[in-house]
């Protein structure tokens, strides 16, 4: 009734594909030039002297929020969820444009997902450092909270690692 | 500054007033995993013949979709998929939904070649709901053959009078249309049961092999728009073809064929009727009671026998349209809630709370009176 041989183009979360290294390499490249661009107005390094860590709100320690997945936060108020690609930990909005969808849900397992083509209920994306809606996978861009297909967009926050602390700034 | 974060609750995902609220979905899908569904087919004949290498449905429909999103055929199952109660349960909790209304959701029977086999389908998946599902206090839509109206009525007679079972669930498609007289007698045996009928798209029945069809190339035409149309033709044949006139207490639910026509059909029906009103005296229904007319202008069957599921809802974002929207489409009438879970169209029941066109009238009656008054036992 069902065919099981999802081809490769249906898996392209982080963990499914064979590719891992080139997948990490990629999203490592992405990452430097984010932080370079914020830095013009925000220094986003910790090590940097000039890093304002007063102006940044602990959600997490890496350890708490699992490679591949997310967690959701209120933050001052504001629902944000922070993903974590690989070690590089991203935070935007945690409401889907669409339909309001908690975006931090996305990679959850499904229900009997063993019967199923793919493991996830959306996801992140390393390689394209995207995650897609668990509800109806609205891919949102983790650096600049766009979504292409519609140029809808979603808040996006600095994200950064400060030792073992996840710090977000709203 | 720590205590200004809070990690959120991991399980609600519909905002906290849908949890107050009591919701019928009467658009959940189960779907069975072949070899336990197989398990049920009663007919060893037929039972060795699904069990070849081809499987229970080798014909395959067109499945645009698999183009349409990243994931693929992921489409049939975006949320996960259910087998069991338990599974319905965990999916429910956290969309806020109370009451699904359960369906042996494989859509693509109706699309196979053999008579026989399909109806051996037919009967395993009845089983299979029966035990798996209203034996476990799920609600849930029998299955009926719309290929064979003469097994259909078996079906009905051999199910129906199952606690547990409140509907009759079939397919609408670009084949015969349900206005045909060769469905009368399963019409009658839903009204003596007092069972609704709903009617889902059939994947099975995209339009193919015909020359609108095989240009449809997306599936925004195919899903989104042939739906739709196929939806229109069928109820407007039922409601001229004198279906509600013979079967006045017939309820019809169509799924996933859109509502936003609604204004359209309403107000054309009743233009073209009221002008040329002549022919529907020579329709077989009409020559059989000797009527010369529709007892009620169509517009009103619409709004009587007719409903239509919303999802996926696709409500205007702006509430004021949205209202008029809803009130031109008799939606406190004929609007009932459907979440299609699992499918990548999902609705959970956002759109009632987070958009200020419903009043409260409308919002319960589309989250469950609606479906309250039809479904036998509510
Ligand atoms: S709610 Fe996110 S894609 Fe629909």
């Amino acid at each position: 009734m069902n065919s099981d041989s999802p081809s490769d183009i249906t898996c392209d979360h982080g963990p499914c594909t064979g590719a891992a290294s080139d997948v990490e390499a990629a999203s490592d490249v992405e990452t430097e030039t984010e932080t370079a661009a914020d830095g013009g107005t925000t220094i986003t390094d910790p090590d940097d002297e000039a890093f304002d860590r007063e102006a940044f709100t602990k959600v997490a320690t890496v350890d708490e929020i699992p490679a591949g997945e997310g967690e959701g936060y209120t933050v001052k108020g504001i629902e944000i969820a922070v993903f974590n690609l690989d070690g590089d930990f991203y935070a935007i909005s945690n409401r889907c444009a669409h339909q309001r969808a908690p975006l931090h849900k996305a990679g959850d397992r499904k229900i009997n997902a063993e019967d199923t083509w793919t493991e996830k209920r959306g996801g992140v994306n390393v390689e394209d450092c995207t995650v897609s809606c668990p509800w109806h996978l609205w891919e949102w861009d983790l650096e600049t909270g766009v979504h292409e297909a519609s140029g809808k967009r979603i808040g996006s926050f600095d994200c950064v690692v400060d030792g073992e602390d996840v710090l977000v700034r709203i | 500054m720590a205590s200004s974060v809070k990690r959120l609750d991991a399980d609600a995902e519909v905002p906290d007033q849908a949890f107050e609220d009591h919701i019928i979905d009467m658009d959940f899908h189960v779907n069975p995993v072949e070899d336990e569904l197989l398990a049920y087919v009663e007919d060893d004949r037929a039972l060795d013949k699904l069990t070849t290498e081809f499987g229970a449905t080798p014909v395959v429909g067109k499945w645009d979709a698999a183009y349409g999103i990243k994931e693929g055929q992921e489409g049939l199952f975006t949320q996960g998929r259910a087998k069991y109660a338990a599974d319905v349960r965990e999916a429910c909790k956290n969309i806020a939904v109370d009451d699904p209304i359960v369906n042996p959701g494989i859509n693509n029977l109706n699309l196979q070649h053999h008579p026989v086999l399909k109806n051996a389908v037919a009967q395993a998946a009845n089983d299979y709901m029966l035990d798996n599902f209203v034996d476990e206090g799920v609600s849930t839509s029998m299955m009926v053959p719309k290929w064979d109206p003469d097994y259909a009525v078996e079906e009905i007679e051999r199910v129906a009078a199952e606690d547990g079972i409140v509907a009759a669930y079939s397919w609408f498609d670009p084949k015969v249309p349900w206005g045909n007289e060769q469905f009368d007698p399963v019409f009658e045996a839903l009204v003596e049961h007092d069972l609704p009928l709903l009617l889902h798209g059939s994947l099975a029945y995209w339009p193919q092999h015909s020359y609108i069809g095989d240009d449809m190339l997306t599936w925004t035409e195919v899903l989104g728009f042939d739906w739709p149309l196929h939806t229109m033709v069928n109820i407007v044949n039922m409601i001229m073809r004198g279906v509600f006139d013979k079967y006045p207490e017939l309820d019809v639910v169509f799924q996933e064929g859109g509502h936003w026509w609604v204004p359209f059909l309403r107000y054309r029906m009743d233009e073209f009727y009221e002008m040329h009103p002549d022919d529907v005296k020579i329709t077989p229904r009409k020559m059989d009671s000797g009527e010369e007319y529709l007892q009620r202008a169509p517009s009103e069957y619409l709004r009587d026998n007719i409903y239509v599921c919303t999802q996926p809802f696709a409500l205007p974002r702006n509430a004021g349209h949205a209202s008029d929207l809803l009130k031109l489409s008799m939606a406190e009438d004929m609007f009932i809630y459907s979440s299609d879970w699992p499918h990548q169209t999902l609705d959970p029941p956002t759109w009632f709370y987070t958009s200020n066109a419903f009043d409260d009238d409308t919002r319960e009656a589309v989250l469950h009176e609606n479906a309250e008054e039809i479904l036998r036992g509510y």
